[in-house]
């Protein structure tokens, strides 16, 4: 079962495609209002990568990074079946509370 | 922050791996961040990281399971060879055998030591080495004998560290090697413990040799594991 920042973070890197790596998904998971660390962002993707939930693998340098590499991320798909499993918890034990019907 | 990190960015960055660096720093740069906040996340970053590295047995055989008592235990053993040598030098009473099962010891002793820690503990070399330092230090300050400098109690560091480096170079050892190895300390430990009367310690302390030894030991059960899987 995954925790609720996982659950953010393969959401968000799902939604990025393609386009998935540290500070996208750290952009992303901060204009929820959200405040996330590089710390945080980078120890949770690796113990989701432990877990076979997400594939991480060095990306090609950019001038707008330094001439840095990027950590580009994938969700496979256990971890979208975790995702799945976890949203159809939440929903199923969020029926008929008051803050699921406002 | 910019495309060259400030100095102090780079220094906090040395807490992460070499891959891990390089895309912290982009990340970084690509945030724009102010070189406070890229030290702070660095930092979280970095002790995360190596308090994670403490969550695994390794460090903590390593560290206060080998370094602290091996060092007490290794500082004893120098001494011993530094009274073995004045005895030969300076008077008839002395041993060459028995300077010999102590050089013996010292050596080998030392070198499995440093070897396990070197092998087992890489990313926290820093930790065992401040816990052999600990021991070393009290010691040193303590020791008070007007026909000894307190330096002998630390010949043991220089087979100690060729073992931390041989470690941490990450070669294995043949199974022959490492049997004649423990077999050798066993040897020499066995004399030792005949020639006990001359020892500066009392006879409950050679169970403690014996547990101390395991390096030894753990050697072999490395050498043979690789032998098995050749």
């Amino acid at each position: 079962m995954l925790g609720e920042f996982e659950y953010l973070l393969i959401s968000v890197a799902a939604r990025l495609g393609e386009n998935a790596y540290g500070a996208a998904i750290r952009e992303e998971i901060e204009a929820m209002d959200r405040t996330c660390s590089i710390g945080a962002l980078y120890t949770t993707i690796d113990r989701l990568e432990k877990k076979g939930f997400l594939r991480t693998w060095m990306g090609d340098p950019s001038p707008q990074r330094g001439g840095r590499a990027k950590r580009m991320v994938r969700v496979t798909k256990q971890g979208v079946m975790a995702a799945e499993e976890f949203y159809n918890s939440v929903m199923r034990t969020s029926r008929g509370v008051s803050w699921a019907t406002k | 922050m910019t495309s060259s990190p400030s100095l102090l960015v780079k220094l906090t960055a040395q807490l992460l791996e070499p891959r891990e660096r390089e895309v912290v720093l982009g990340d970084l740069t690509e945030m724009h961040a102010s070189p406070r906040q890229a030290v702070c996340q660095v930092l979280d970053l970095g002790i995360r990281r190596h308090a994670a590295l403490w969550l695994n047995w390794r460090p903590w055989l390593t560290g206060p399971g080998l370094a602290v008592p091996a060092s007490f235990l290794l500082m004893g053993v120098s001494l011993s060879v530094s009274q073995a040598c004045l005895q030969l030098v300076n008077s008839d009473s002395g041993s060459v055998t028995w300077l010999l099962t102590q050089m013996c010891l010292l050596l080998i002793w030392s070198w499995t030591s440093g070897f396990v820690i070197g092998s087992l503990s890489r990313r926290t070399l820093w930790a065992s080495i401040a816990m052999c330092c600990w021991p070393c230090f009290v010691c040193v300050s303590k020791f008070h004998l007007e026909w000894l400098s307190p330096v002998c109690l630390l010949w043991f560091l220089i087979p100690a560290g060729l073992g931390v480096r041989q470690g941490l170079s990450g070669k294995r050892m043949r199974l022959s090697v490492a049997l004649t190895i423990t077999a050798v300390l066993m040897l020499a430990m066995l004399l030792q413990w005949q020639g006990g009367a001359q020892r500066w310690w009392s006879p409950p302390w050679w169970l403690m040799d014996f547990v101390m030894s395991w390096p030894a030991l753990f050697l072999v059960a490395r050498a043979s594991s690789r032998a098995e899987a050749e």
